[in-house]
């Protein structure tokens, strides 16, 4: 069920979505830090699990 | 107030109790349950940290997890749809391990030990490991660095630590992974990726740098100390089992078969016995400086205490570790008082204690202090009264892919494995017959 969920169902999206992204940045490029978004509200953000 | 910390679901599961912003109680699941690095959830070191501590779960004001499980789902699920269609073992990895368990940890959480909701608390991973290191370190306010295979997104971070507040402001993220390229190197070699690292990083120092350029070919380095893996030398990105590729294969040779010699006619035999920089010695001594300031529970298992700590804005020196009975535990800064610093032994004395002199003359030291170690210390000044050498080797109780011994049953079974003479335990000496 998995195998067949992945064929019909992630392997389009993801085929489709690596035209116009690049979420793990592989495509070359000057290494870099990014800056991390800071939550002013940290007891609440502590709460989230995201 | 009582705090307690837990990590698991990936290696090393843990549990960490602050009371009060004092570290009373840590332990690694695997003392427990018996099976070397125990990711599962740390019951039975949280059972041993509640009762260490004389609290019942009642008694929490907050219980911390480690890392944003949620942040990390999404960072598995956008590495599936990014390296279709060959993340199909990962997908299903995924989709049984996160869907049945590990998304629901707060669910379990709250089951185990029946608190409110808004008693659980999530740390960011790399928050949980900076926590760890800072609020147990010596320094007021620190520069911050950490480094790891992956925590949600990120691989590492850069931030900054001021009196009881951290602040991790920049990060680079998966799949640009330093762990993950010692962990490629680490399954290269033959030895089992989470398990095996550190016998790289003792093999490390016999080796002659013979793979510079090709190593530089897997990782681009920015001016201001960024990186970058190149990809196509790497499959954990879609793999469960393999870390590296056969392009990786045809940069360095053939992967070492587990069961084969580490040193052949091929890779060469140790350089140490060859020649060596001419100032090793003043290397080893300037990288030594920092050793005794470093974190002593740098893996996940302290993470628990970290997350623990972050959570719970930690007065500083948070972690004496009076009572806290588990080698995983920080404390407070003592010279030598964890066993993170090597030293030259005095020529007199390298022949009076060959047994933990290397071959370059150097020895990886412990101070044990009366106060805190009472009946260790008495042994040592007795044995050193006895022999004039007030000395002791120290090693950990287990045998090859155990964790080390929990009980009087578990050490008596080891000792029988063993090739051990004699056990003591408590008042009673055990011979072998």
């Amino acid at each position: 069920l998995l195998f067949i969920l992945y064929v019909v169902a992630v392997v389009p999206v993801g085929a489709t979505r690596r035209l116009w992204t690049d979420p793990l940045g592989t495509k070359p490029g000057a290494p870099s830090w990014r800056p991390r978004p800071t939550d002013p509200d940290d007891a609440t953000a502590a709460r989230r699990q995201f | 107030m009582n705090i307690l910390g837990i990590s698991c679901y990936f290696h090393d599961a843990a549990a960490a109790l602050l009371r009060e912003g004092q570290l009373v109680a840590a332990a690694e699941e695997e003392r427990f349950s018996r099976v070397k690095h125990d990711f599962d959830f740390p019951e039975r070191a949280i059972r041993f940290c509640l009762d260490r501590a004389g609290l019942t779960a009642h008694d929490l004001d907050y219980v911390a997890f480690f890392e944003k499980p949620l942040i990390k789902f999404d960072r598995i699920l956008q590495t599936v749809f990014a390296t279709v269609p060959r993340s199909n073992g990962v997908f299903r990895a995924a989709m049984t391990g996160w869907l049945l368990d590990k998304l629901w940890v707060k669910t379990r959480i709250r089951a185990f030990l029946d608190i409110p909701d808004d008693r659980i608390l999530f740390a960011e991973h790399h928050q949980s490991h900076a926590a760890s290191a800072f609020f147990c370190s010596p320094f007021d306010d620190a520069l911050i660095l950490t480094v790891d295979g992956v925590g949600e997104w990120a691989t590492a971070t850069i931030g900054e630590g001021r009196a009881n507040r951290l602040t991790l402001t920049h990060e680079i993220r998966f799949p640009h992974s330093l762990g993950l390229l010692y962990s490629a190197f680490t399954a290269f070699l033959g030895f089992e990726v989470n398990e095996g690292e550190y016998k790289v990083m003792g093999m490390a120092p016999y080796g002659v740098p013979r793979f510079q350029d090709e190593v530089r070919r897997l990782v681009r380095v920015g001016p201001d100390g960024s990186f970058a893996l190149n990809l196509e030398y790497f499959t954990f990105q879609h793999s469960t089992t393999r870390t590296f590729g056969r392009t990786f294969e045809e940069l360095f040779g053939p992967p070492r078969a587990p069961e084969r010699p580490f040193f052949t006619e091929t890779s060469g035999y140790p350089s140490y016995f060859g020649e060596r920089p001419g100032n090793s010695h003043d290397l080893a001594a300037e990288n030594q400086k920092y050793a005794d300031l470093a974190a002593r529970a740098a893996g996940d298992s302290g993470a628990a205490l970290g997350a623990a700590s972050r959570t719970g804005r930690s007065p500083r020196q948070c972690c004496s570790n009076e009572g806290a009975n588990s080698p995983t535990s920080p404390s407070r800064h003592y010279p030598a008082r964890f066993m993170l610093l090597v030293v030259p032994v005095l020529a007199q004395a390298q022949d009076r204690i060959p047994a933990v002199t290397h071959v370059d003359g150097s020895a990886r030291v412990q101070t044990v202090v009366r106060e805190t170690n009472p009946r260790y210390y008495a042994l040592i000044e007795r044995f050193g009264g006895a022999t004039g050498v007030p000395v002791v080797l120290n090693t950990s109780f287990n045998l090859r892919g155990e964790p080390i011994v929990n009980t009087p049953s578990e050490a008596l079974h080891t000792f029988v494995r063993s090739g051990m003479d004699a056990l003591v335990l408590d008042r009673t000496i055990v011979f072998k017959t």
